[in-house]
C-alpha cells in the first residue's frame, strides 16, 4: 500500500513536472499564436488593403467584373457588376453564375452561352461576344459585350474564372447616330449631285420630293407646283414619294385651306407634332380635315419652295401617321434642301427658257431667211412684172411719136399704153393692198350687199384671164338672193383673185367652176379648177406671202404671187376662212371661202355709188408742179383735153411764184421736188393769200398712210398715188365743182 | 433522422492470438502475422455483421495495449515506468523514457491500412493521447533531453500520427483520453488535468476546423479486465474541462455511471454547439449483453438532456484495451455491439415519431 502510495506520488510528481513543461510549451505556443495572430492580422490587414485596393480598382475601371469558382459559382462582383445585374456581391456569392448573369442573344432572344462555363471547359480566354443582352434582376435589358478568362494558381491549375463585361448601350446609340448622320450626309450629297445634274423641272421636283421624304423620316411626301404651258395657261402639277399616285389621285388638287394656303403663299415653315390638333385643321367644308380614305397624317411638315426672285415655286408637304416624327433638325434639313432645289429649278427654268429662246430665234432666223429668200424672189418677180408692161409702153410711145405712124397705129399705141399702165396700176394696187393688210391698216367698208352683185363684179374682172385661155366657167348660185355684210369691192377682189389664179394655173380650155351656197352658219363660195393642182407639201403655204408653187413659176403668166395672201388677208378681215384643197399635182384645185352669215334684216340699200354728175364740167384753173416734165405735161395734156386751163412748172419755187401770179383754183403738187418739197409749197400756199380757197392735191409715188397723213397735215386736201387714175382725178374735179 | 453510433475501438483478440503473444510463446514472424491477419479479417467481418455503420480493426495488432503500442520496443524506453493500479487489484505498468529524442516506433495508420483492405465500410482509428504518453518522461528528467524537448517531440509525433490516419481516410480519429479522470485522482486541484487539456489542445491546434470535425476524444474511467482505474473520481471534476478540448466529437462512458442523469446534466451545461456527444450505452465490463430496448431507453434518457442533433451512441470503452484481456469474449463483445446498433435504431424511431 505504501509502495502504491509512493508510486502514486512519484507519478504525480512526474506528471506535475511535466505539467510545468506543458505550461511552458503552452505559453510558448500562446506567444507563437499571438505572434502568428499578429502576423496574421498584419497579413490580413495587408490582404484587406490589397483587396480593398483591388476592389477599388475593379470598381474604378468602369467595366463590370465577376469571378467564379471552378463550379461556376460566383465568388466576387465589383460595384459595376452589381449595378448592371441588380445583385449585390453578397447576394450573388455562391450562386450559379447563370442565375446572376442572365444573357440572351439580342436578335434571336435565345439564351447565350455562359462565358465562364465555356472558359472552364476550354481553359483559355474567350473573346468579346457581340449582340448580347444582359437581363438584370429587375428585368431590364442592357446591351453588353463580354469576355472571360481562366484564373490559374501558381501551379498553373485553373482555380476559377473571371469575366469582364461592359454596357455598350451608349456606344450602340452613338453608332446608330453616326450611321444616321452618314446616311443623311450621303443622301444630301447624292441629292446635291442629282439636283446639279438635272435640268428637267419635273425630274428635279421628283428628286427633291424623294430626298425630303428620306431625310425627314416622313412616311410620304408631295410637292405641288405651277407651270405655264405653251398656251400661256397655268397648270398645277405634283410629285409624290412614299405612296402610290392612286393613294391621292381621287382627292384632286389641294385647295387653299387655312392650313395649306400659307405654304403656297411662301409664308414660312409649318411643323406640327400632331396636325389634327392645329386650330387651322378641319375648318373647311366639306371634309373638315383629311378626306375619308386619305392616308393618315399626324406629324406634318410643310415648306414653301421659293426661288431667288421671291417667286413661290411650289409647296413641299411631308406627313407621317405617327405623332412627333419631325424634329427641328429635320426642319432645318428640309429648308436647306428646298433652297437648293429652288436654285436648281430656277436654273432649269432658265435653261428651258434659253433653249426655247434659242429655238425661237432659230425659227425666226429661218423664217427671216425664208422671207428674205422670198423677198428676193418677189423683187425679182416684181422687177420682171414691171418690166413687162414697160416694154410695150416704150414701144407704143415710139410708134406714136413716129411721124410715119398712121392714126390707127397711133390709136393702137395709145390703147397699148393705156392697157399696160392699167396693168401696172393693178400690180401696184395689189402691192399697196397687201402692205396694208399685213400692217393691219386696210379698212373694210362693209355694208349689207347681195352676193350676186359681188360675183358679177368678180367675174367681170377675171373674165379677160378666163377668156384668154378659152376656159369654160360655170357659175352655181343659190336660187334666192343671199345677203351678207361685206365690203363688196374687196370681196369681189377675193373672188376675182381666185378665178384669175384658177385660170392662170389651168391649161387652155380648162373647166372652172364657181359655186356659192348658204347654210345656217356661213356662206360658202368655192372656185374649182382642173388645173395643175397643188402638191400636198405646198398646200399649207399657198396663202403665205410671195408664195408661188414652183411648178407655176415656169409659166409665162407671171404674177407677183401675192394674190392668195391678199385674198386670205381680206377674208380674215371679213371674219371668214379660206381653204385650199387639192389632190395633188395635176389634179386640180379648189379654194373655199366661208363667210359668217349675218343676222338677217331688211336688206340695206347699197349706198349710192357716186355716179358721175350729169352737170357739165366747168373750166377750172389748175397748176401742176412736178419735176418729172413728162408726167407733168402728160397730166396737163389730159386735163386740157377736158377743157381745163392748166399751167405746168417743174420746181417748188416756180410753183409758189406761179400760184401767186395765176391764182389757181386747184394745184396738183409733186412732193419730191428738187428745191423745196411739195409739203413746203403747200404750207406756204396755205399761209398765203390763197389760203383755204385753193384745193391742193398731192400727186406722188409715196402712197403709205403716213405719207397721206403728212400730206393732209401739210395742207393738202387730197392725196393721190402715181400713176393717177385719170377718171378718178376727173371725178374729183367734178365733185369740187359740185361743192362749189 | 439517424443517430450516429460508433465503437470505441478494441475487441478481444482471438485466443489463438493471445496465446501466441504470451511471453515465452514461440510464435513469431509469418505465423504471428497470419494470426494477426486472421484476427483482423474476422474482426472486420463480425463488425460488419453487427450492422455497425462504422467499424474498427478491433485494435487486434495494437501491442501491447492502447497506450503503449506506439513506443512498444522503442530502444529509448524501459518497461519500468509508472504503474497504473486498477480497482480489480491488478496494475498495468507504463514504459519509461530513458533518452531522447522521443519518437514513435509505429503510427496507428498502419493498423488502418490493414483494416481498409478488408472492408468498404467507414473505418475509425483510435490513437493514444499525448497527455497519456507524457507520463513516460521520468520525474528526475533525462540528461540532455529536457522535458520541453520531450513535449515538443511528443506533440510532433502525435500530430503526425493523427494526420497520417486522416490522410489515409479514417472516417474518425479518436484520441483516447482515459487519463483524464486519473489526472484528477492524482491531482485533485485540477492543475494536472488542466495541463493535460492544454497539452492535447496544443496538438489539436495544429489541425484545421475541418479536420477537427473528424477528430474525437474518448474518456472513461480506464477499463481493463472488467475493472477501472479511476471510476471513483467524480465525472463532475472532469467533464467541464473535457469539453475544453478542441474537438467536435466526444465519446463519453456513461452506461456504468451510477447517476447518469446527473452526468448528462453536467454534460449539457458544457456541451458546445459544434460538439457531438456519443454517450456510452454499452458497458464492456459487464458480462450481461444489453438488449436493444435497454439501449434504446438509455438513449432516450440521454435525449432528455442532449439535443438529438448532437447525440450519438458508443460503448463505454473498448472491449479489450490491453491485448491480453480475456475477461470478455469476442462473441459477447459483438453481441453488445449489435445491441447498441439495434437499440440506437429503435431510439431514432421513437424520437422521429415525436
Amino acid at each position: 500500500m505504501a509502495s502504491e502510495h509512493s508510486e502514486e506520488n512519484e507519478l504525480r510528481a512526474a506528471a506535475l513536472k511535466t505539467a510545468e513543461s506543458i505550461l511552458i510549451a503552452r505559453q510558448r505556443a500562446e506567444r507563437e499564436l499571438l505572434a502568428a495572430h499578429a502576423a496574421l492580422e498584419l497579413k490580413s490587414e495587408e490582404l484587406r488593403q490589397q483587396r480593398e485596393w483591388f476592389e477599388v480598382t475593379l470598381d474604378s475601371i468602369g467595366d463590370a467584373v465577376i469571378t467564379a469558382d471552378t463550379q461556376g459559382r460566383v465568388t466576387f462582383m465589383n460595384a459595376v457588376a452589381e449595378v448592371m445585374t441588380g445583385w449585390t456581391c453578397t447576394q450573388a456569392q455562391g450562386e450559379p453564375l447563370e442565375r446572376v448573369f442572365q444573357i440572351i442573344h439580342e436578335q434571336t432572344r435565345q439564351p447565350a452561352d455562359n462565358p465562364i462555363k465555356k472558359v472552364l471547359e476550354v481553359g483559355r480566354i474567350i473573346g468579346l461576344a457581340n449582340h448580347t443582352a444582359l437581363i438584370s434582376r429587375s428585368g431590364s435589358e442592357l446591351a453588353i459585350e463580354d469576355s472571360a478568362a481562366p484564373i490559374r494558381d501558381t501551379q498553373g491549375n485553373i482555380c476559377g474564372a473571371v469575366m469582364v463585361f461592359h454596357d455598350v448601350t451608349e456606344r450602340r446609340s452613338a453608332e446608330k447616330v453616326l450611321r444616321e448622320e452618314t446616311r443623311i450626309l450621303e443622301l444630301l450629297n447624292a441629292t446635291g449631285m442629282a439636283l446639279a445634274a438635272q435640268l428637267d423641272p419635273h425630274a428635279l421636283a421628283q428628286t427633291m420630293t424623294d430626298s425630303a421624304t428620306l431625310l425627314s423620316g416622313a412616311a410620304f411626301g408631295a410637292f405641288f407646283y405651277n407651270v405655264f404651258g405653251p398656251d400661256g395657261n397655268s397648270y398645277l402639277l405634283y410629285t409624290l414619294s412614299g405612296a402610290p399616285r392612286e393613294a391621292f389621285e381621287r382627292f384632286g388638287m389641294p385647295r387653299n385651306t387655312p392650313l395649306l394656303d400659307p405654304t403656297f403663299r411662301g409664308e414660312g415653315v409649318i411643323r406640327s407634332g400632331d396636325i389634327t390638333k392645329d386650330p387651322r385643321y378641319g375648318t373647311m367644308a366639306p371634309h373638315r380635315g383629311m378626306p375619308r380614305g386619305h392616308l393618315p397624317v399626324r406629324s406634318y411638315l410643310a415648306v414653301p419652295v421659293v426661288s431667288r426672285s421671291g417667286e413661290v415655286i411650289g409647296g413641299l408637304f411631308l406627313g407621317h401617321p405617327d405623332a412627333d416624327v419631325f424634329s427641328e433638325r429635320a426642319e432645318r434639313l428640309i429648308l436647306g434642301l428646298s433652297a437648293q432645289s429652288a436654285i436648281a429649278m430656277d436654273n432649269a427654268r432658265l435653261f428651258e427658257a434659253a433653249q426655247q429662246e434659242i429655238l425661237r430665234r432659230e425659227r425666226a432666223e429661218a423664217a427671216l431667211q425664208e422671207t428674205d429668200r422670198r423677198k428676193d424672189e418677189f423683187l425679182a418677180t416684181l422687177a420682171h412684172e414691171l418690166r413687162n408692161p414697160l416694154a410695150p409702153i416704150r414701144q407704143a410711145a415710139l410708134i406714136s411719136k413716129t411721124p410715119a405712124a398712121t392714126e390707127t397705129q397711133k390709136r393702137w399705141s395709145h390703147d397699148v399704153i393705156e392697157r399696160q399702165v392699167h396693168h401696172m396700176a393693178l400690180l401696184l394696187d395689189d402691192l399697196l393692198d397687201i402692205s396694208r393688210v399685213t400692217r393691219g391698216t386696210l379698212e373694210l367698208r362693209t355694208q349689207m350687199t347681195e352676193l350676186t352683185k359681188v360675183i358679177d363684179a368678180a367675174v367681170e374682172t377675171a373674165r379677160p384671164s378666163i377668156d384668154s385661155k378659152r376656159h369654160v366657167l360655170s357659175i352655181e348660185l343659190p336660187p334666192e338672193p343671199v345677203h351678207l355684210v361685206a365690203d363688196p369691192l374687196r370681196l369681189a377682189q377675193v373672188i376675182s383673185n381666185l378665178l384669175t389664179n384658177a385660170a392662170k394655173y389651168t391649161d387652155s380650155e380648162g373647166h372652172l367652176r364657181l359655186h356659192a351656197a348658204r347654210d345656217a352658219d356661213a356662206i360658202t363660195i368655192s372656185v374649182t379648177d382642173n388645173g395643175i393642182g397643188i402638191p400636198c407639201e405646198a398646200i399649207q403655204g399657198v396663202f403665205a406671202m410671195f408664195s408661188q408653187v414652183k411648178s407655176a413659176q415656169d409659166r409665162s403668166d407671171g404674177g407677183l404671187g401675192i394674190g392668195l395672201a391678199l385674198a386670205k388677208g381680206l377674208v380674215d378681215l371679213h371674219g371668214g376662212t379660206i381653204e385650199a384643197r387639192s389632190e395633188g399635182t395635176g389634179r386640180g384645185s379648189e379654194f373655199v371661202v366661208r363667210l359668217p352669215t349675218p343676222v338677217l334684216s331688211a336688206p340695206q340699200p347699197s349706198p349710192a355709188v357716186d355716179t358721175p354728175s350729169t352737170a357739165p364740167d366747168r373750166r377750172r384753173r389748175l397748176l401742176i408742179a412736178d419735176d418729172n416734165e413728162d408726167a407733168a405735161e402728160s397730166l396737163a395734156a389730159l386735163l386740157r383735153m377736158e377743157g381745163h386751163d392748166v399751167t405746168v412748172v417743174n420746181n417748188g419755187r416756180d410753183a409758189l411764184e406761179t400760184a401767186s401770179a395765176i391764182q389757181p383754183e386747184i394745184a396738183l403738187l409733186d412732193i419730191g421736188m428738187p428745191d423745196i418739197s411739195g409739203y413746203e409749197v403747200a404750207q406756204q400756199l396755205r399761209n398765203g393769200p390763197l389760203g383755204q380757197t385753193l384745193t391742193l392735191i398731192a400727186v406722188t409715188g409715196w402712197g403709205q398712210d403716213r405719207d397721206k397723213a403728212r400730206a393732209l397735215g401739210a395742207g393738202f386736201n387730197h392725196h393721190f398715188t402715181k400713176p393717177i387714175e385719170p377718171e378718178t382725178l376727173l371725178e374729183l374735179l367734178r365733185s369740187e365743182d359740185r361743192q362749189a | 433522422m439517424v443517430i450516429p453510433t460508433e465503437p470505441i475501438g478494441s475487441i478481444p483478440r482471438p485466443l489463438a492470438l493471445i496465446d501466441a503473444l504470451k511471453p515465452g510463446a514461440k510464435s513469431a514472424g509469418a505465423h504471428l502475422d497470419a494470426l494477426y491477419d486472421d484476427a483482423i479479417r474476422d474482426t472486420v467481418s463480425q463488425f460488419e455483421a453487427t450492422g455497425s455503420p462504422v467499424i474498427t480493426d478491433g485494435e487486434q495488432r495494437k501491442y501491447h495495449n492502447f497506450l503503449t503500442y506506439s513506443v512498444e520496443g522503442s530502444p529509448n524506453t524501459s518497461p519500468d515506468g509508472f504503474k497504473i493500479p486498477f480497482a480489480a487489484g491488478h496494475i498495468r505498468r507504463m514504459p519509461r523514457l530513458t533518452a531522447g529524442p522521443f519518437r514513435y516506433q509505429r503510427y496507428a495508420d498502419r493498423y488502418l491500412t490493414e483494416a481498409l483492405r478488408y472492408t468498404r465500410l467507414p473505418v475509425k482509428q483510435a490513437v493514444i493521447s499525448p497527455s497519456a504518453l507524457s507520463l513516460l518522461y521520468p520525474r528526475d528528467g533525462i540528461a540532455g533531453y529536457s522535458r520541453e524537448s520531450f513535449i515538443d517531440d511528443l506533440l510532433s509525433e502525435h500530430v503526425s500520427e493523427v494526420r497520417r490516419c486522416l490522410e489515409l481516410g479514417a472516417c474518425k480519429v479518436q484520441i483516447d483520453f482515459t487519463e483524464g479522470r486519473l489526472a484528477v485522482k492524482l491531482d485533485p486541484t485540477g492543475a494536472l488535468l488542466s495541463s493535460f487539456i492544454d497539452l492535447n489542445n496544443l496538438a489539436l491546434a495544429r489541425f484545421s476546423a475541418l479536420e477537427r470535425q473528424r477528430l474525437g476524444v474518448h474518456t472513461c474511467p480506464g477499463g481493463d479486465r472488467d475493472s477501472t482505474h479511476s471510476a471513483d473520481v467524480d465525472y463532475a471534476q472532469l467533464l467541464p474541462s473535457l469539453f475544453q478540448l478542441n474537438v467536435d466529437n466526444f465519446y463519453v462512458a456513461l452506461a456504468a455511471e451510477p447517476d447518469r442523469g446527473r452526468v448528462l446534466k453536467i454534460i449539457s451545461e458544457h456541451l458546445k454547439p459544434n460538439h457531438r456527444l456519443f454517450v456510452g450505452v454499452i458497458s464492456p465490463i459487464s458480462a450481461q449483453v444489453e438488449t436493444p430496448e435497454h439501449v434504446r431507453d438509455r438513449i432516450l434518457e440521454a435525449a432528455h438532456y442532449i439535443p438529438v442533433a448532437q447525440l450519438g451512441t458508443t460503448d463505454d470503452c473498448g472491449f479489450s484495451p490491453f491485448c491480453d484481456d480475456t475477461s470478455t469474449t469476442r462473441e459477447i463483445a459483438f453481441a453488445k455491439i449489435r445491441a447498441r446498433v439495434m437499440g440506437t435504431a429503435l431510439a431514432a424511431q421513437v424520437l422521429r415519431s415525436h
